[in-house]
Formats: C-alpha cells, sequence, structure tokens
C-alpha cells in the first residue's frame, strides 16, 4: 500500500482511503451513535459493552485460528466441531478420569493439535484440497462427539472454580478479553513481523512462486493447521470456563461467524486476512448485533445471522468494486499443479514481434 | 469433391499487429487430397496464418480467401467453420474428465433436441464408428484424460471434422498438433493422416518438426519474418535444404563460412574436459521428456539452453531446482542438491527466475518489498523482529539500481508493467547472492527497454556466478552466452561454444542436424 499519509494534497484519497480500508471502523462508530441515540437507557453502559466483548471472545479466538490457514491459502473448516471436542475431552478428563482440571485443559488442546495434524497430513501428503478434507474430519469429530455424549447436554461439566479462569476481572475487564487480546497480538507479530508470517502469505498468495523461491510451503501449510487446531481448542477450554456447561449443538454454528470476521477483516486495512482487521470486523458486527438485539427485544434470534450476512456480502461487493479482488480470487483458487505450455511462446513472440 | 481440386486458396493474405507485419502478401492454396506443410521458425507468421484462417484476426487490405470456390469474408469464424475449414491446436481443447463421446458432442451437440433423452447408445456406436474411419479402435466410453496423446488427437480431429450445420469438412488445419508427442505417437498422427488425405481433404499441416513435414507432406511452404519464402514439392527437397530455407540463406552461409558443417558433433565429444573448477555439474539428469542431460558450468560462464516447444527445455527449470521428481545429480560446488526441495536447492546457492511470471513467480497479493526480499529475510531479522526499515533501504536501492520503473517500496507489484515484475523477480533471486542462476525465458513478452536493462545484469552478474538462460530466443542466446546446448527430443543435440554460439547455427541444430543426420535420426525414430 503506498503511504498516501504524507502525500501534499491527498487529504481526499486519504479520506476515501481510510473509508474503504477503514470501513468496519467506520460502520462500529456509526452503529454506536445510532443506538446510543435509540437506546439511550441501555444501549451504552459497561453491562453493554461487557457482555458484547466477552461474547466475542470465543468466535473471536476461532476467526483468528481460521486465518492462519487462509492466510497460507487454504480453509479450516474444522475449528468449530474443534472447539465442540475440546469442550467434550476436557469434560471427560475431568469427570470419568478425574484429572485436574488445568491438566484436563492442556490435554484437550494437544487433542486438538493431533487432529490439526491429520487435517495437515490430509492436505499436504494425500493431497486432498483443503476445503474438503477438513469438511470430512469436522463431520467425523461431530459423530465422535455425538458418540460420547449422547447427545444429551453434560450440565455442571466443569469446577466451578474453572470459572475463575475467565470470569476474574482484572481493571474492570474479565480476563477471557485479555485472552484474545493477547492471541491477537501474538498473532499480529508472527503474521507481519516474522519471516514466518511473509512464508504464509506467500504461500496463500501464489504456491507455486512461493515454492520456487525456496519457501517450504509444505510445511507452511501443515503448521498452519497444526496452529489453527491449537487455537480452536484453546477457544473450547476459554468457552468452557464461560459457559460451564456442554451442549451438543456447540461447534458448527460458530463456524460462519469465524469465517465472516476474517473476510470482513480482509477487506479492511490491508486488503488480505489480517489480525486487525479481522478483530475490528468482528467487534462492528458484535456491536451491530446487539444494538438490534436490544431494539428488538423478545424475539431477536435471526438478528444475528441477518446481520452477519448482509454485512459480510455489503463489505466484500464494496472491496471486489473497488479492485481490492485478488484476495478473493486468491481464495477461491484451487490448488494445482503448474502445467506446461510449450506453445505459449510461439503465441508471444508472434504478438509482439511479428 | 474431386482430389486436386483447390479447396483453400489464399492470395495476397497480410496481418498487421500494432506496429509489426505479421504477415505479408501470402499466396498459397491447398488442393482436395493433399498434404500442404507450412513451416517456419518462431515468429514466422505461421500461427498468424493459422488463426487468419479461422477467423480470429484482421486481415490487411487485398487479402483474399476462398473456400472451395467460395470466398470467405473476414474476421467470421461461423463462416470459416460453414465453408469447411476446420482446426485442431496444439492443446487439442478437448475436456479430459468426459468421455470420448461426449467430447465428440461438444461443438455440434449430441443428438437430441428438446427434452428428449440423449440416446447413448447410438451416440456411442457412431464415435466409435468415426474413430475408426480414422484408425483408431477406441471404447467411446473412455474418459478422454486417460487416452494416450496420440489417440486424443484422433478424438480432436474426428470432432473437427464433423459435419458443421450441414457443411462438410473440406480442408483440416492442424496447428502444431505434435509439438509434445513422441516419435512413435507423431508415426501414428502421420498414418492418420495419410487415410484422411485418401478420403479427399485438404490437409494444411503447420509444424517446426522437418521429419515429419517431409515424410508426410506433398508440398511445403517455407515462412520468413512473415513473408513466404518458398513453395516447393517436398519429395525435392533435403533436410538441410529446408533447414536453410527456414533460416534464411544469407544466415546459412554465415553458418557455413564461419566454421566446417558439422560443429555440434566436435564439441560434444571434448565437452567435458574444456571446463576446470566447475561450481555446478548436472549428471544424467531425466525427467519427462528430458533424458540423460549432463553439463557443467562454472561462474563467470554463461551457458544457453535452446530447443523448440516440445524439445524438453520448459521442463528443464523445475527440474534443476528439485520442484518435479527428477532423476540424476545436480551439485553445486560438489555438494548434490536433494531432489523435491527448492527451498534447500537456494539454501545450496541456485536460484530461478521462471518461465510464467504471473502462474511461478510473482505473489500478487503482496506489494513489491514482500516479493522481492522473500527468498531471503535474514539480513532483516533482528532481535525477533523483521526491520522494515533496513529492508525497504535495500529494496529501493534494487529498485533504483535495476532501474524498476513505476515502482516503489510497498506499491503493488501485480501493477507494474511485465519488464518491470520481471525485473522484481530478477532481484529476488540476485538477492539470494546466488552460485547458479537460472533464468528460464527471462526476457519473453517484455519490452524493448527491459530486455536491454535484463541483458546488462545477467552479463554483471556472470562475473561471479554462473548462470544458465533458457529461451526460446536464438538471438538472445547467441548474443549472451559463451556456450548453448541445444536440445532436441529431450536429448542434448549439440553443444555450441565459443565462435560456434550463432543464432542461425542455434536455430538450424535446433530444427535438425545435417541432411545425413536428419535421414538417420527419422529412421531410429521410426524403428522406436
Amino acid at each position: 500500500m503506498p503511504k498516501n499519509a504524507g502525500a501534499i494534497g491527498a487529504a481526499g484519497r486519504v479520506l476515501k482511503l481510510s473509508v474503504q480500508r477503514f470501513s468496519a471502523v467506520w460502520l462500529w462508530a456509526l452503529f454506536f451513535i445510532t443506538f446510543s441515540i435509540t437506546n439511550p437507557s441501555v444501549f451504552p453502559t459497561v453491562t453493554t459493552i461487557r457482555v458484547v466483548l466477552s461474547g466475542q471472545v470465543a468466535p473471536g479466538l476461532l476467526a483468528l485460528a481460521v486465518l492462519i490457514p487462509l492466510a497460507a491459502g487454504a480453509f479450516d473448516l474444522s475449528v468449530g466441531t474443534m472447539l465442540a471436542i475440546a469442550m467434550v475431552t476436557m469434560a471427560w478428563f475431568e469427570q470419568s478420569a478425574h484429572l485436574n482440571i488445568v491438566l484436563a485443559a492442556i490435554v484437550s488442546i494437544i487433542i486438538c493439535g493431533v487432529i490439526g495434524f491429520i487435517n495437515g497430513f490430509l492436505v499436504v501428503r494425500i493431497g486432498i484440497n483443503s476445503f474438503i478434507a477438513t469438511l470430512g474430519v469436522s463431520e467425523i469429530l461431530s459423530a465422535a462427539m455425538l458418540f460420547t455424549t449422547q447427545d444429551n447436554e453434560i450440565d455442571n461439566a466443569y469446577s466451578s472454580a474453572f470459572q475463575q479462569f475467565t470470569q476474574h476481572r482484572l481493571l474492570g475487564i474479565s480476563l477471557d478479553v485479555y485472552y484474545l487480546v493477547v492471541l491477537a497480538l501474538l498473532l499480529w507479530y508472527v503474521l507481519e513481523h516474522t519471516p514466518v508470517g511473509r512464508y504464509l502469505y506467500a504461500t496463500g498468495g501464489n504456491l507455486a512462486g512461493a515454492r520456487l523461491a525456496g519457501v517450504q510451503v509444505d510445511r507452511m501449510i501443515w503448521g498452519s493447521f497444526v496452529a489453527s487446531a491449537v487455537i480452536s481448542g484453546f477457544a473450547g477450554v476459554v468457552y468452557a470456563s464461560e459457559v460451564g456447561l456442554f451442549n451438543p449443538s456447540f461447534g458448527p454454528p460458530f463456524l460462519f461467524p469465524a469465517f465472516a470476521a476474517v473476510f470482513f477483516g480482509a477487506t479492511q486495512i490491508k486488503r488480505r486476512p489480517n489480525v486487525w482487521g479481522t478483530v475490528i470486523a468482528l467487534f462492528a458486527l458484535a456491536f451491530g448485533v446487539e444494538g438490534l438485539q436490544l431494539r428488538f427485544f423478545g424475539n431477536n434470534y435471526w438478528i444475528t445471522p441477518l446481520f452477519n450476512g448482509v454485512a459480510l456480502v455489503a463489505a466484500v461487493s464494496l472491496a471486489s468494486y473497488t479492485g481490492a479482488t485478488t484476495t478473493f480470487r486468491r481464495l477461491r483458487r484451487v490448488r494445482a499443479e503448474p502445467a506446461v505450455v510449450p506453445d505459449k511462446a510461439d503465441d508471444q513472440t508472434l504478438a509482439h514481434n511479428g | 469433391m474431386q482430389v486436386g481440386e483447390a479447396a483453400l486458396e489464399v492470395s495476397g493474405a497480410g496481418v498487421t499487429y500494432p506496429g509489426v507485419r505479421a504477415l505479408q502478401g501470402l499466396d498459397i492454396d491447398v488442393r482436395a487430397g493433399e498434404v500442404h506443410a507450412v513451416i517456419g521458425h518462431n515468429g514466422s507468421g505461421k500461427s498468424t496464418f493459422v488463426k487468419l484462417l479461422a477467423g480470429q484476426c484482421r486481415p490487411t487490405q487485398g487479402t483474399r480467401i476462398r473456400v472451395a470456390g467460395e470466398e470467405l469474408p473476414p474476421q467470421s469464424p461461423l463462416e470459416s467453420a460453414r465453408l469447411g475449414l476446420r482446426f485442431v491446436h496444439q492443446d487439442l481443447a478437448l475436456v479430459p474428465s468426459q468421455s470420448v463421446t461426449e467430447n465428440l458432442g461438444l461443438s455440434v451437440g449430441l443428438g437430441v433436441r428438446g427434452l428428449k433423452r440423449i440416446d447413448w447408445r447410438a451416440e456411442h456406436a457412431a464415435a466409435r464408428s468415426r474413430l475408426a474411419e480414422l484408425g483408431y479402435a477406441v471404447d467411446p466410453k473412455a474418459l478422454v484424460g486417460e487416452l494416450s496423446r496420440s489417440t486424443r488427437s484422433a478424438v480432436a480431429v474426428a470432432r473437427a471434422l464433423r459435419d458443421f450445420v450441414g457443411s462438410p469438412a473440406r480442408v483440416l488445419v492442424l496447428d502444431e498438433v505434435s509439438a509434445a508427442m513422441t516419435a512413435p505417437e507423431i508415426a501414428r498422427l502421420l498414418e492418420m493422416l495419410a487415410r484422411l488425405r485418401a478420403t479427399g481433404l485438404g490437409i494444411l499441416y503447420v509444424s517446426h518438426h522437418l521429419e515429419e513435414v517431409l515424410q508426410t507432406a506433398d508440398r511445403v511452404t517455407v515462412l520468413r519474418d512473415g513473408v513466404r519464402v518458398t513453395t516447393s514439392s517436398a519429395h525435392t527437397l533435403t533436410g538441410a535444404q529446408l533447414a536453410d530455407l527456414i533460416i534464411g540463406t544469407e544466415q546459412a552461409h554465415k553458418l557455413r563460412e564461419g566454421r566446417a558443417a558439422e560443429p555440434g558433433e566436435r564439441d560434444l565429444a571434448t565437452g567435458q574436459s574444456r571446463h576446470t573448477g566447475a561450481a555446478f555439474t548436472v549428471t544424467a539428469l531425466s525427467g519427462q521428456i528430458l533424458r540423460d542431460i549432463s553439463f557443467q558450468a562454472r561462474s563467470g560462464q554463461i551457458i544457453g539452453v535452446a530447443g523448440i516447444a516440445g524439445s524438453g527445455r520448459e521442463e528443464l527449470a523445475e527440474l534443476l531446482m528439485g520442484s518435479v521428481p527428477r532423476k540424476g545429480s545436480v551439485l553445486i560446488d560438489g555438494a548434490e542438491l536433494p531432489p523435491s526441495r527448492p527451498d534447500l536447492s537456494v539454501r545450496y546457492g541456485m536460484a530461478l527466475v521462471p518461465a510464467d511470471r504471473s502462474s511461478n513467480a510473482v505473489i500478487p497479493t503482496l506489494p513489491v518489498r514482500d516479493n522481492m526480499t522473500l527468498a531471503r529475510l535474514s539480513p532483516f531479522w533482528r532481535r525477533g523482529w523483521l526491520s522494515r526499515r533496513s529492508e525497504a533501504k535495500e529494496v529501493s536501492a534494487w529498485i533504483e539500481r535495476l532501474s524498476i520503473r513505476g515502482a516503489t517500496v510497498d506499491g503493488a507489484v501485480s501493477t507494474l508493467s511485465g519488464g518491470n515484475q520481471q525485473k522484481v523477480m530478477v532481484a529476488r533471486a540476485l538477492r539470494t547472492r546466488p552460485r547458479v542462476l537460472i533464468l528460464d525465458e527471462p526476457t519473453q513478452g517484455i519490452d524493448v527497454a527491459a530486455v536491454a536493462d535484463i541483458h546488462a545484469i545477467i552479463r554483471e552478474v556472470a562475473e561471479t556466478s554462473a548462470v544458465i538462460i533458457l529461451s526460446s530466443d536464438s538471438d538472445e542466446l547467441a548474443s549472451l552466452c559463451s556456450e548453448v546446448l541445444v536440445l532436441r527430443a529431450g536429448r542434448v543435440a549439440a553443444q555450441l561454444a565459443d565462435s560456434d554460439v550463432m543464432s542461425a547455427a542455434i536455430m538450424r541444430l535446433e530444427l535438425a542436424g545435417g541432411a545425413g543426420s536428419l535421414v538417420q535420426g527419422a529412421e531410429s525414430e521410426a524403428r522406436q
């Protein structure tokens, strides 16, 4: 991105650019002002802010999880069920194996890491399209989850002291929000300030090109699946502490909001999947949803999906319209072997040199 | 239509691309029951001629094309098909995941109207008999992707020959169909052409393979620089004469005066002992097409690799890099590069500037900075942080050094012109300080000024590294290289060195050796 801020007489361009690159921030501000005016007594309160922040921690962690393979050009559709698996295994290790809750959490995260390794194996070694591989694995995980829970809710699954892991307040904000912030910072550091981040984005931008430049693309993709799984497992642990029970309907419904945040976020700041874009998009949407829900008290379950869907389509349309299409084209691209086209030489010389 | 009648008559045909005359005043005709070959080097105008016939480019004033006596209006692909011109191009344009029958139905449809179901039994039977007419026994239900290349070409021909809105095919145009085929496959193709000729079809056979043309054609038309050099009976021509016609008499003379007739063989024999202290040694390298390629290069040397389409030149770069499976060994300073590990090839000192920029090199989603520094980030990695400032400094130094016009450190790479994108790729490779730099078609499709810049950079790099240039442009190789390997049908056909490295010599050897070796070559290929 050209640094336009310093350019002379480019104030208009800067404004236009910031609208394009930070549309979610403007949207966030718009929601905040609108709902503060329409619902002055309930919307602009500390409680609302706390509810929205804590409510977005698990979805936010999952969004950061899918961001990593997506940067490398691969889809991980198993993050939702991965979260559920972490919750179930944790409950099982604590209740049936009588493991300490901390150990149970760690073991659950490790199990998720192993599943992520399997995802990577299927994509890199067997060569299955990541979309298909992780979709399949996700379904298998669902089966495992339903088998162990027999489709029953597990109440009081986790010891009550464990709630303090996320609900203890520090400077007025509960701990889980800090986890999201810390992970976002860590991921931002890795993606933007280390060679690994460069290699991941290069792999996602042009697999063959990155490979010929010396990037270990297989290792990048494989590693991204493990990282994504471990983060999803951690999200499961956090969510377990937040809600204190497990319900078999947990899991897959988390998938869409995570991808929505990343795709919306990819239209922000850098025009590619990125950490702060994702976080901004996540909270802009969350505040919008919260405001609407307070407005339509009662039957308001339809608001979240409607709102997320409309915002995602609108944001990506805007980005495509303004020319930032490459990211999305690249995301659609299926891994393909480089083909040799011998005749090209002849045609090109002809067209250019006669 | 009677055998011997004119099926296609072209007079005064010309095509002009912006700034270039691709084709000028071409007169040519194809008779029914005749194979008429059109032959010429890269850029001779043969592809343009095919496009003209297909109605895909605009003819200049005075161009007249008649098919079986009827005038073909300009730029009308549908009329071209209706009058009976049919085309099969090198890529065959088949759908590999569909059956033979389905592929045959792609252009004219399967025999149903409205919502009736397809009568598959009848369609399969029709497909089987269409291919039987061409001498192929093929299961019509077989997927095209699972067929051999020669059978696939038969499917493409069978499809091309189907009636188009009730009008039969009169002239079949085969455009470089044999380029990626092996010798036995080509033999099969030529057999099919003989059958078709016997049915009274006119065949226009575009190629740059001398052997096939002399074996199959009744008449040969040679094009050079967009102009017809000659049309003569194929039976009176020898391979050597034909090669001279393609290259041009002036160039051919220069070649003879410059050297004794067979420069290649002498160098092949003594080539090994010429180099001492080789930095780069390739031994018995084989891939899909290439067989047993061996050569050496030391720093300070620019080695060229020439070869026409299908010679195996296209796969050499990735074989050396290790990004596709290979046999044989590749050594840099005596250390063997592990296969299938392009990352280690880079670490051992190899760098590649790939031929197909957009699919194999440029990362369009990242700015110039990230593109340029991707292969070597270590200088900016300080105390656990990539120093963007020192990176920006180095990137802007490269932008200046290679005069990459329009580029800024954080600007998009995809909006740069082809030549400037290529310079970014060259910078990416040079930043790794390679012991061996491989450039695959380094100047293809880029503007003249950028070509000169890139050639200057290559010469500079060659002072400290071994440079390998793979190119279809023989002038480029002649002007840069001290030694050129000429590939033909997957093998090193000749090795030119020092004063023998001339554009004409390269072109000549790409096509075939002298007259004697040509006949021998053709015979040995036929025996295979």
